[in-house]
């Protein structure tokens, strides 16, 4: 078989912690952790999610890193080629991880325009259109510099108008053209660092960006804990707020609904970033001599330590302290929560300008280590099909990326290409990965491969534990948890997008990448086996 | 915020948080491994 071209690794220990706990935490941790849990029952909510975590996303994660060095020492960084040696090299397995790269790099076309909200607001505060002072200009489309906006609806309109949610193509014409801008600037950013490689870009990146979101969330949270109803209104304490996040509501009634237990488990798999071939990709990068075993668990609880203890305490309580019920019956949507109703809690906060920036600059951080993650799959995906140079495949991801971002930028009423996209590649396709992938490891890879990779250079020794949990505690969990999201949410959610014009051109454009990665995969499958066919047939003639 | 909303704070933050904690010892206290030979870094050969 012919040897890939490029054999890069990590620099050090810390770099790979940080830069998989940067692919991590993102806007799952910030935005969506607090929306789920608030509006799928608090307190009781984070029952099923502790259970996903120990019992699907540790396990997993480790095995995921193993998994990936497996294939990483064998010159393989893609999930097809990984999942291709892994195997055994089956076919079918290497057909599989081919198509399952589609998961990170479609979440990557819509999550770029999502990271350029993110700076844009960062920009807005900076500017002082969302609160008094600042520098004095709108980036804001129909908005006059230095205009702090006063009411809710007017947060609702300059979101709207941000992400041209009122119509479709709104974005195309003049008054995209900040909004755009802004998208390029992040797109060049990303694809830059992906072309500078996995030492000189993505882990420099991650290690000079982690302090940064560390000290956003710091500034954040401490001003949180330290105002006490600062509207003097009754219900609007800073007990009230937490208690809006952490009481536990009606716990025997939402511990039966197995939406709560979908919830949890899909949050588990968007935060962890585990299933999204992302952590697969990463891990095929760390030195054979490397431990796996404790950076695993280390970037886990990295991405559960921003979710939980920041995410959890920093978000929803100044809503409720601040907006009090109005802001109660919105919290479950995470765009609402962070573009509207957080932006209206900065407005009346003291300093709310510069926590503001704080905020959105952190969401930015947060977003731009994630979405370079969500590259990498994608880059290796093409060295190993075609052997391109970085150059030439940065280009060809470039290209395609945008593609995707110009049907999302283009069908943008009600965000329903956004909504499609995200539906299909951060709710579907990471459980069947996760299926894939567990049944992989369990039947194929074997524990005896697992449990020598996994104790490479481990720093703890996990590995008795990982096979098992996997076999009969993920694998069997994961099964009921996709069945019954086959069978509850998955129909009506196919029946939504089809009365939708803009989804139903969404799924077929993404039906389109999904066969052509597929293909792909097939030819280069075959080639593999015809070259270690000939390999073969050269080694018994001489 | 009720009992339940106390013990569910409490028992999930300090879950996390010494999970976390007891990583993040380990992983300063863990000596590196050193580089091994056939890793050698060769980015130049496709950039």
């Amino acid at each position: 078989m012919k040897k890939p071209m490029q054999n890069e690794h990590w620099g050090s220990r810390l770099g790979v912690v940080l830069a998989v706990s940067g692919s991590a935490v993102g806007l799952g941790n910030f935005l969506r952790f607090p929306a789920q849990a608030a509006s799928n029952g608090g307190g009781a909510f984070m029952i099923p999610y502790l259970i996903a975590l120990v019992a699907v996303a540790i396990p997993l994660a480790s095995a995921e890193w193993a998994l990936g060095r497996y294939g990483g020492r064998r010159g393989m960084h893609s999930p097809m080629g990984i999942y291709y040696v892994a195997s055994g090299r089956r076919p079918f397995f290497g057909v599989c991880g081919g198509g399952l790269t589609f998961t990170a790099f479609v979440i990557n076309m819509y999550y770029l325009f999502v990271e350029s909200w993110c700076a844009l607001y960062a920009l807005q505060y900076l500017g002082g259109l969302l609160a008094p002072l600042g520098l004095g200009f709108s980036l804001f489309p129909n908005q006059a510099p230095g205009l702090s906006l006063d009411s809710a609806a007017a947060y609702q309109d300059a979101f709207l108008a941000t992400t041209g949610a009122t119509r479709d193509r709104a974005l195309f014409g003049a008054n995209g053209a900040s909004v755009l801008g802004v998208f390029a600037l992040c797109a060049i950013a990303n694809f830059w660092l992906i072309y500078r490689g996995v030492s000189k870009g993505i882990e420099r990146f991650c290690k000079a960006v982690a302090p940064l979101i560390l000290i956003c969330s710091i500034i954040i949270i401490f001003r949180v804990l330290t105002l006490d109803n600062p509207t003097g209104k009754e219900g609007q304490s800073l007990l009230d707020g937490l208690g809006f996040m952490w009481n536990p509501q009606n716990a025997a009634e939402t511990l039966k609904k197995p939406s709560v237990w979908l919830a949890a488990t899909s949050q588990i798999f968007f935060s962890t970033s585990i299933c999204t071939s992302a952590v697969l990709c990463y891990g095929s990068y760390v030195q054979a001599k490397r431990d796996v075993a404790l950076s695993s668990l280390t970037s886990t609880m990295t991405n559960e330590f921003c979710e939980v203890c920041l995410g959890g305490l920093m978000i929803v309580p100044p809503a409720i302290m601040f907006l009090g019920a109005a802001a109660s019956e919105k919290i479950g949507s995470v765009f609402s929560l962070g573009f509207v109703i957080l932006p209206n809690v900065f407005g009346q906060m003291p300093a709310g300008q510069f926590f503001g920036f704080a905020f959105f600059a952190l969401l930015f951080f947060a977003a731009i280590t994630s979405s370079i993650s969500q590259l990498q799959p994608a880059s290796a995906f093409l060295e190993e099909a075609f052997g391109w140079t970085r150059g030439k495949r940065v280009l060809a991801v470039a290209l395609a990326e945008l593609t995707g971002t110009f049907v999302v930028c283009w069908f943008t009423e009600g965000l329903v290409a956004l909504d499609a996209f995200d539906f299909w590649s951060a709710n579907f396709m990471p459980f069947l990965c996760a299926l894939v992938q567990t049944t992989l490891i369990v039947f194929f890879l074997g524990r005896k491969k697992l449990r020598d990779e996994l104790d490479s250079g481990a720093i703890i020794k996990t590995s008795k534990y990982v096979f098992p949990a996997i076999a009969f505690v993920s694998l069997p969990y994961l099964a009921i948890v996709f069945g019954f999201w086959l069978y509850g949410e998955f129909v009506n959610k196919c029946k939504e997008f089809a009365a939708k014009p803009g989804s139903l051109t969404s799924e077929i454009f993404l039906l389109a990448v999904f066969a052509a990665l597929v293909i792909v995969s097939i030819f280069t499958v075959l080639r593999w086996k015809r070259e270690e066919r000939l390999g073969k047939e050269k080694g018994a003639n001489l | 915020m009720t009992l339940g909303g106390w013990i569910s704070m409490t028992v999930t933050l300090g879950f996390v948080l010494g999970l976390f904690s007891w990583c993040c010892y380990k992983m300063a206290t863990a000596p590196d491994a050193p580089d091994s030979p056939d890793d050698s870094d060769d980015e130049s050969r496709d950039s």
